[in-house]
């Protein structure tokens, strides 16, 4: 009998614990909270981030994503003083940040339509620093690296099916310092939430 | 297919809106910029404690453009509800006779010189170095050409009021000591009144402009 159970057991596994997919492609909506707020302090919610990954077993895959996130802020009208002088007016502060990064992923289970993650990226991000002042603006851009720790989960709406969805939060730290508006490097706290298109 | 290319262009649409702030928001205030020649305002010392009087051109302000040949405005060439030279003229003299000086002619000795001048099509907060001197004469709108440009093309407009030192020239030096910029002319609702209230914050931030 115990011998019938582990042959049963044999026989099933390779289905049970069958990886989530071949591949899947991601398009999610981004809201970033900035946690260094000395240039843009506001929440944004105007980013996307699109990606693909291919699952290399039950518990791992690799990909790539990219993604595309405007914060700004707003600087009351207010007095600068300078040596020699001082100049008064208000300012928009923007930052177009752009990601480009190679990810590994974990996954929590090996089986089910609801699958918890943790993925490490790390790669390229680039920076554009924009003060708006009246009609004046000024600009610096950086080329900078960015690590993004993430925890999220993969959801299937059926078996086999082509469509899913995907929440994560991640934080991203990123080496994009700017001497020229005196900002240190940025960090932000990221939250995903978009479709997935699963290929098996 | 279709359903994945409608699902990215409507994150695409979504993220990309408000990607620069609105103009109406931008023009709400001018930009005010000062500047003090160091030299002549510094914490041992202040030319500006020993003025006393000072010529102001009356009816006209200086024009620099870089599409155009005038080189002077009076009020019939700006067409501006309530006028504009004589209010602008107006508002820096009181600000000065606020501080202390009084308004003398041309021939009444003055220890200083205030030009008021429109750059048109300059971008003069980022591109032009001022070498600190005007050679020869202190007055008058000609020659304004002699700061070095660096670049060129750009829309803005900007109201320049300028300090010149008559009292300590040396020889036929007359020293620049203290510069406002005042802008951007095109970039607003209401012409006159926020030139107005950026003339008042040029001397609100210049507490050094005062007479002993």
């Amino acid at each position: 009998m115990k011998l019938k159970i582990a042959i049963i057991l044999l026989a099933i596994t390779p289905a049970a614990i069958a990886q989530v997919a071949e591949s899947a492609f991601h398009v999610s909506w981004v809201t970033m909270k900035p946690t260094y707020t000395d240039y843009v302090s506001k929440t944004s919610s105007r980013g996307f981030n699109v990606g693909f990954t291919k699952f290399i077993n039950e518990r791992f895959g690799a990909g790539l994503s990219g993604g595309y996130t405007v914060l700004d802020d707003y600087v009351p009208r207010q007095t600068y003083t300078f040596p020699g002088g001082a100049i008064t007016t208000d300012i928009f502060n923007y930052m177009y940040f752009y990601t480009l990064m190679a990810n590994g992923q974990y996954y929590f289970k090996t089986e089910g339509l609801f699958v918890p993650y943790a993925s490490l990226s790390a790669g390229a991000a680039f920076t554009e620093y924009t003060i708006f002042y009246n009609a004046y603006s000024d600009s610096d851009t950086k080329t900078s690296f960015n690590l993004r720790p993430e925890l999220g989960a993969l959801y299937r709406f059926q078996k086999y099916s082509t469509l899913g969805m995907k929440a994560a939060i991640g934080y991203d730290f990123v080496t994009n310092k700017s001497e020229y508006f005196d900002l240190k490097n940025f960090s932000a706290l990221s939250f995903q939430i978009g479709i997935v298109l699963f290929n098996d | 297919m279709k359903s994945k290319v409608l699902i990215i262009s409507a994150l695409v649409v979504l993220a990309g809106c408000d990607l620069q702030p609105q103009s109406g928001e931008l023009a709400r205030d001018m930009v005010v910029q000062t500047q003090y020649d160091q030299q002549s305002v510094s914490g041992i010392s202040n030319v500006f404690t020993d003025y006393s009087t000072y010529v102001l051109r009356q009816d006209t302000i200086g024009f620099v453009s870089n599409r155009n040949s005038r080189t002077y405005l009076i009020e019939s060439d700006l067409n501006i509800a309530n006028g504009y030279v004589k209010p602008v003229v107006n508002l820096v003299g009181s600000n000065l006779a606020a501080r202390g000086y009084q308004r003398v002619e041309d021939d009444g000795d003055p220890d200083f010189a205030v030009n008021i001048v429109i750059l048109d099509n300059f971008s003069f907060f980022q591109t032009i170095q001022y070498p600190g001197f005007y050679p020869g004469g202190y007055y008058g709108f000609y020659g304004y050409y002699f700061p070095i440009v660096t670049t060129y093309y750009s829309n803005y407009t900007t109201l320049v009021i300028e300090i010149v030192d008559i009292k300590n020239a040396t020889g036929n030096q007359y020293k620049v000591i203290w510069k406002a910029f005042i802008g951007d002319l095109n970039n607003t609702f209401d012409l006159r009144g926020k030139t107005l209230e950026a003339i008042d914050q040029a001397f609100v931030q210049s507490p050094y402009i005062q007479k002993n």
